[in-house]
């Protein structure tokens, strides 16, 4: 036997070369991530020397005068994600519930299920062109019948934008957490007599609710960041939003709008100090996801 | 062994899944307040056959079933499935408590997922009175408000027994309710079993001839989806008719 008698001292060695490889690529991923951070927190640190922390308050942005404030793109950002997740979140809930609790085989889950792992995996310029020519013009209609200034983009075509977006990021993440309860529970509750939708509100619902939330909490990491459609949509505005319908900038928008032509060092450094916000917000927020489904599903 | 009122009668019951005929023109009855073991190798049809009782085979898709089975005389194959569960109660193989409610409410969950609204005494009173049936009330009375999930598989076992019987069932089917239990844990359902059948008609399909033999008062043999041979326990143990039950019997097969 030519494979019993291969020296074990070989495989041994194959074996450890591999762990190593491994561990290589593991510690490739953190290096990346403190290199960005530590990049970026460089890169700022004449705008945070310069500024201080009223660059987090100061409510004007104004290049030419070289007045640095993020609180109008933290607020950009801010209203644009919360609204979309409020827009998105009935939806996503109910789509994973289907998918998960009505819909459980056959050619029609498949297909669903394909078009919204399709969905999440359409370019954003994509979502952004749509967004510019069919729901900008919709938008801007109604803007006029309801007598408000009617720019068409803005915080609000940006937020159901955004909304579509995270939908099928949502319900993917919400479905799969719904997949995670047992099928004795289920079971156990239509034993007592319950209807599919007391299952659902009894037993399913409490027991997935804290990976849902964590859910929720990621898609939102992933509003935040959103760059190219809102970009597009948005209306590039650096004054404080006075409505929903008002043009904003979110801290992504900002950073992609002005990149480009920020020749003064003061002026880059600050870009990149809100690209650190960002860093930061959209780490916590899926951090903070991540936790909460380790943490708080029960468990069995 | 006299006869007494049967509450459930199978008369020409078929299950089919998709083209496979699952359980082959069963007919049985089973009686009042006894204990009655469904017995047979792996893959007989036993467990289908008892989901059939309280309708939860619906959940298999490409499912068909015909015949009747008549509780107290109405075909529950007929009637809204979520009826036939209440009056149809059942306990899993796997001790199966919800994680997300205390000791106390798991009893009461039956009610809660009906949405039946109950008062403080009544609910006490339900408590109590499953939890003292299904004798784990003198283990858990001291901390009715834990989760159930902290009990031993035992008792989490009973609790799942004193959430069915707070239904107030009139049939109680029991899939294999001790295969995942220890022996001392097993001896205890056992014994519950036998107190049990005063107050409830028990069904129950298990593996063990020894338990079958130990607890049931009638004994229903399967083999590839037919009833082989159903008579009293003691019966089909000292001489069975069929060669093919003597030969599972003294473990030839299955």
């Amino acid at each position: 036997m030519s494979n019993g008698s291969r020296p074990i001292l070989f495989v041994e060695l194959k074996e450890r070369l591999f762990k190593k490889l491994l561990l290589v690529s593991g510690l490739l991923a953190i290096g990346l991530l403190l290199g960005i951070f530590f990049t970026l927190l460089m890169e700022s640190m004449l705008s945070i020397r310069e500024t201080g922390v009223s660059f987090l308050y100061q409510s004007i942005w104004d290049p030419v005068r070289e007045t640095f404030g993020a609180w109008p793109f933290l607020l950009g950002t801010m209203i644009t994600s919360v609204l979309a997740l409020i827009i998105s979140v009935p939806f996503s809930f109910a789509l994973s519930l289907f998918l998960g609790e009505y819909l459980k085989e056959g050619a029609f889950r498949s297909v669903f299920n394909g078009m919204l792992d399709l969905l999440a995996g359409i370019p954003s310029i994509i979502y952004g062109f749509w967004g510019l020519f069919v729901l900008v013009p919709m938008v801007r209609d109604f803007e006029n019948s309801i007598g408000v200034l009617a720019h068409g983009v803005g915080i609000f075509s940006s937020s159901i934008v955004l909304a579509l977006m995270i939908i099928p990021y949502s319900a993917s993440i919400s479905r799969e957490v719904i997949s995670l309860v047992p099928q004795d529970l289920k079971e156990a509750a239509l034993s007592l007599g319950a209807t599919p939708w007391e299952v659902i509100q009894k037993v399913i619902l409490p027991y997935a609710k804290s990976g849902m939330f964590a859910g929720v909490l990621m898609s939102f990491g992933r509003a935040i960041s959103e760059t190219m459609a809102v970009t597009m949509l948005i209306g590039n505005s650096n004054k404080i939003p006075t409505s929903l319908f008002s043009p904003a900038n979110t801290l992504a928008s900002v950073i992609a709008n002005e990149f480009a032509e920020a020749s003064e060092a003061l002026y880059l450094s600050s870009l990149v100090e809100l690209a650190l916000i960002l860093f930061f917000v959209t780490a916590i927020f899926s951090l903070l996801g991540r936790y909460i489904i380790k943490k708080w599903m029960p468990v069995q | 062994m006299t006869v007494n009122t049967s509450v459930l009668d199978v008369q020409g019951f078929n299950l089919h899944i998709n083209e496979h005929h699952i359980l082959k023109d069963i007919n049985l009855s089973f009686y009042r307040k006894k204990v009655t073991a469904i017995m047979g190798p792996s893959g007989c049809g036993k467990s289908t056959l008892v989901r059939s009782m309280n309708r939860l085979n619906d959940l298999i898709s490409g499912v068909r079933m015909d015949g009747g089975m008549y509780l107290y005389k109405k075909n529950l194959l007929e009637m809204n499935p979520i009826l036939v569960r209440r009056k149809v109660g059942m306990v899993f193989q796997r001790p199966n408590p919800f994680p997300t409610m205390s000791i106390y409410d798991n009893v009461l969950s039956g009610y809660y997922l009906n949405g039946i609204k109950l008062t403080k005494a009544e609910k006490e009173e339900i408590v109590v009175d499953s939890l003292e049936k299904a004798a784990l009330w003198d283990e858990v009375k001291n901390g009715l408000h834990r989760k159930g999930t902290f009990l031993s598989g035992g008792q989490q076992q009973r609790l799942c027994i004193a959430r069915a019987l707070a239904m107030k069932p009139k049939i109680l089917l029991l899939d294999e309710p001790t295969s995942a239990l220890d022996p001392k844990a097993t001896t205890r359902i056992e014994e519950l079993i036998i107190e049990l059948k005063s107050k409830v008609t028990i069904i129950m399909v298990t593996h063990n001839i020894g338990q079958a033999s130990r607890i049931s008062d009638m004994t229903a043999f399967l083999y590839l989806g037919e009833l082989i041979e159903y008579d009293c326990t003691d019966t089909i143990f000292t001489t069975p008719k069929h060669t093919r039950t003597e030969e599972y019997l003294t473990r030839k097969f299955g």
